[in-house]
């Protein structure tokens, strides 16, 4: 009897169990697959970002202040992020700010005394992989006049949503970039970037950008 | 003076928070994060019942 009652389950819990296993390794994968790739990067970021940015910086020309002009597209080669810009208004009545999947915003600055901001959606089209930034991670922007800025970052930091003091903040020659994290992106991600100044032989053909 | 490959934390400038405006909603796929946990939970929850079932069985021989 006993060995009855231990021969007739096990065929029928196997089934079960590979199930159960399948579940927890298909979630796993889907959750850490996000942060291992940001991982990956930054630790590419930070062999190569140096170097990158050194060349890049060869060509340009110094500008003493940023005249940033209005973003027409926001380009990170490393992270292979390429988008066009446009300006992002806030919808006071409904707190919400203007938002799609294809497109960076630009948010200028409100007063003397901030920092202009670029946002845009933590999803694999748009912003996801500035989770895989590294500090000299070389940032174009090209603006309406026709310049091509190239910015370097610098650091970052975590917000709260209600936390509006990123748009009241004055860096000198910065500019942010904010999107959203966390696992169910309930904060805001801001990260600096700083002016180093227009390439000067990429000017040309920066209307084609 | 920042180690390279490490992330610091925006420490300098003028901030004055007023909370009058909601930072933009740009998240990503939260029906994917749910779900995924989703699946992880129900897939633990299985195998840890599992292996209470047999324990029991061979502690108490049923």
């Amino acid at each position: 009897m006993q060995r009855y009652s231990k021969s007739s389950p096990p065929s029928k819990w196997s089934i079960v169990t590979l199930l159960a296993i399948s579940l927890v390794l298909l979630g796993g994968l889907y959750i850490a697959w996000g942060p291992f790739l940001s991982a990956w990067q930054r630790l590419d970021g930070a062999r190569h970002n140096a170097t990158n940015f050194r060349q890049a910086k060869a060509s340009i020309t110094q500008v003493a202040d940023l005249q940033l002009g209005t973003p027409r597209t926001i380009t990170l080669p490393r992270l292979n992020i390429a988008l066009p810009v446009t300006k992002g208004t806030y919808n006071s009545a409904t707190r919400t700010w203007t938002i799609d999947r294809e497109h960076a915003f630009y948010i200028p600055p409100r007063s003397a005394t901030s920092t202009p901001v670029i946002y845009g959606h933590a999803i694999p089209t748009v912003f996801m992989r500035l989770s895989g930034v590294a500090p000299d991670e070389i940032l174009y922007i090209a603006n309406s006049k026709g310049q091509l800025l190239l910015f370097h970052y610098v650091d970052d930091t975590t917000l709260s949503p209600n936390d509006d003091s990123i748009l009241h903040t004055y860096y000198p020659n910065t500019i942010v970039l904010l999107t959203c994290s966390g696992t169910y992106f309930q904060y805001r991600h801001a990260l600096r970037f700083v002016y180093a100044g227009m390439q000067q032989s990429l000017l040309a053909s920066s209307e084609r950008i | 003076m920042y180690n390279k490959g490490m992330r610091s934390v925006i420490t300098s400038g003028t901030v004055t928070a007023t909370g009058a405006v909601i930072l933009p909603n740009t998240g990503g796929n939260t029906l994917g994060t749910f779900l995924a946990y989703a699946a992880i939970t129900i897939g633990s929850t299985a195998l840890i019942s599992q292996l209470t079932v047999r324990i029991v069985r061979r502690v108490y021989h049923v």
